[in-house]
C-alpha cells in the first residue's frame, strides 16, 4: 500500500512538472502577468487587462489565439501592443512581432479593453470564465517559432471573474488516514 | 591547294577568336536540383535564407559558340530573374540580386546555391541570366530554343514589388488573411495553401521597424 501511494505521489510531482513547462497564453488583470482573478469592478468602469504568451521558453515571432468574453463584462477594444496583427480579440487575434521575442519570459500580445457589467460579486456573476481559446480564423492556438516560423501549439488559461472560494470540509488526521486504510 | 586550306584555317581561326569567350545562349546548360517544387520567401532586404536552403540549386556549365568552356566569369555577373509573363519579380539593384556561388572555372562550371534572392514580387517560375544572356535550352546557333524556366515559387513580403516594406504591403496581406479575406497564393510566404499566423510572422519580422528594403 506504501509503496503504491509513493508511485501515486511521484506520477503527481511529475505531472505538475510537466504542466509547470507547458506553454500557454492567458488573460492577466495586471501589467506584472500574474493576476488571474478579479472582483467586479462597477457598471460602466472601463478596464484593461493583459494578455501574454507564457512559458514558450524559445522565442517567438508571432501568436494566434481568441478570447470568449464572460458577461461579466462588455469588450470595447484591443489596444495594440505590436504592429502588425490582424483581427480582434473576441473574433480571433494573430500578432506578429517586428523582431523575435524572448519566449522564456512572458511576452506582452495585446491589451484588451473593456467594460464592466457588474458592480459586485453576486449570482450571475460569481465565477465568470475568460477563456483563451483557438483563433477560428486559423483554428490555432498558440505561438510562431523563431526563425523556423513552425506552429507551436499552446494550452489557453483561464481567468476568472469573482472567484468562488474552493469548498472545504472539516476532518481529522484519523479519517484522512482512514482514507488510505492506515 | 595549299594557299585555300591555310586560308580556310585562317578563316576558322579567326571565327574561333571572335566567338571566344562570348557566352553561347543554348550551349550552356544548367542542371537544375530541385526538390520538389520549391518555395523560396525573399524580402528586398535579402536577409531570408539561401536558396539550397529552400531545397533548390543550380549547375552551370559556360561554353562559347565553339564549345569551348569560358573560365573566370565572374560570380556576380549570374542572376536570376522571373519567367512568368503574368508575374512581376522586382530586383534590388539589378544583377546583385542574386549570385553563383564562384566565378566559372577552367571548365566554366560554376553553382549558384548559397546566394539570397533580394526582391519583391511574387512569381512562379525562374531563368538563369549571365552576362545579361538569358540562357536557353540546348540547342544549334541561331538559339531558337526555349529560355530555361525552372519551376520554382518566389514570395516576397514586398507584395507590391516597390523594394520597400511598408503599409501598403501589410494593407495587402491583411486583404488576403482569413476570416474576411480572399486567399492568394502571393500571401501564402511558405506555399503551403493556407494564410495564417506563420505567414503573418514573417510579414510583421520584415515590416520592422527598421523597414526592410534594398540594401
Amino acid at each position: 500500500m506504501r509503496i503504491a501511494t509513493l508511485v501515486f505521489a511521484a506520477l503527481m510531482v511529475t505531472a505538475v512538472a510537466v504542466s509547470a513547462q507547458t506553454p500557454y497564453i492567458a488573460v492577466y488583470f495586471n501589467s506584472g502577468f500574474s493576476q488571474e482573478a478579479k472582483d467586479c469592478q462597477g457598471v460602466g468602469v472601463f478596464d484593461t487587462w493583459y494578455v501574454a504568451a507564457v512559458n514558450f521558453n524559445m522565442f517567438l515571432a508571432g501568436a494566434d489565439f481568441a478570447i470568449q468574453y464572460p458577461p461579466a463584462v462588455t469588450w470595447i477594444s484591443d489596444l495594440q501592443v505590436w504592429t502588425v496583427f490582424q483581427g480582434t480579440t473576441p473574433s480571433g487575434y494573430s500578432v506578429g512581432f517586428p523582431f523575435p521575442q524572448n519566449g522564456f519570459s512572458p511576452i506582452p500580445l495585446v491589451k484588451p479593453m473593456v467594460m464592466w457589467n457588474c458592480a459586485e460579486c453576486v449570482a450571475p456573476w460569481l465565477n465568470n470564465q475568460i477563456k483563451v481559446v483557438a483563433n477560428p480564423a486559423t483554428n490555432f492556438l498558440g505561438g510562431v517559432g523563431y526563425p523556423l516560423f513552425d506552429l507551436v501549439p499552446s494550452e489557453g488559461l483561464t481567468a476568472l471573474i469573482c472567484p468562488l472560494p474552493i469548498a472545504t470540509e472539516q476532518t481529522t488526521w484519523g479519517q484522512v488516514k482512514a482514507v488510505y486504510g492506515e | 591547294m595549299s594557299k585555300v586550306v591555310f586560308f580556310a584555317a585562317s578563316l576558322l581561326l579567326v571565327a574561333g577568336v571572335a566567338f571566344a569567350g562570348i557566352i553561347n545562349p543554348c550551349g550552356s546548360p544548367v542542371i537544375p536540383h530541385l526538390t520538389g517544387t520549391p518555395c523560396y520567401f525573399a524580402c528586398p532586404q535579402g536577409d531570408t535564407q539561401t536558396i539550397i536552403g529552400a531545397g533548390f540549386w543550380f549547375e552551370f556549365t559556360m561554353n562559347d559558340a565553339s564549345g569551348n568552356p569560358i573560365p573566370a566569369i565572374s560570380g556576380v555577373d549570374f542572376w536570376l530573374i522571373d519567367c512568368d509573363a503574368t508575374k512581376d519579380m522586382s530586383l534590388c539593384a539589378g544583377s546583385a540580386s542574386s549570385n553563383a556561388d564562384s566565378s566559372t572555372n577552367s571548365a566554366g562550371k560554376t553553382t549558384m546555391s548559397l546566394t539570397t534572392l533580394a526582391v519583391g514580387g511574387c512569381v512562379t517560375g525562374l531563368s538563369p541570366v549571365v552576362q545579361g544572356v538569358v540562357l536557353q535550352q540546348p540547342g544549334t546557333i541561331p538559339c531558337v530554343t526555349a529560355v530555361y524556366c525552372f519551376n520554382v515559387k518566389v514570395r516576397s513580403c514586398d507584395l507590391n514589388g516597390d523594394l520597400l516594406m511598408n503599409s501598403q504591403d501589410v494593407a495587402i496581406f491583411s486583404s488576403h488573411y482569413p476570416p474576411t479575406g480572399t486567399y492568394d497564393t502571393c500571401s501564402d510566404f511558405d506555399c503551403n495553401s493556407i494564410i495564417n499566423s506563420q505567414d503573418l510572422a514573417r510579414m510583421a519580422f520584415h515590416y520592422g521597424p527598421p523597414q526592410h528594403k534594398c540594401q
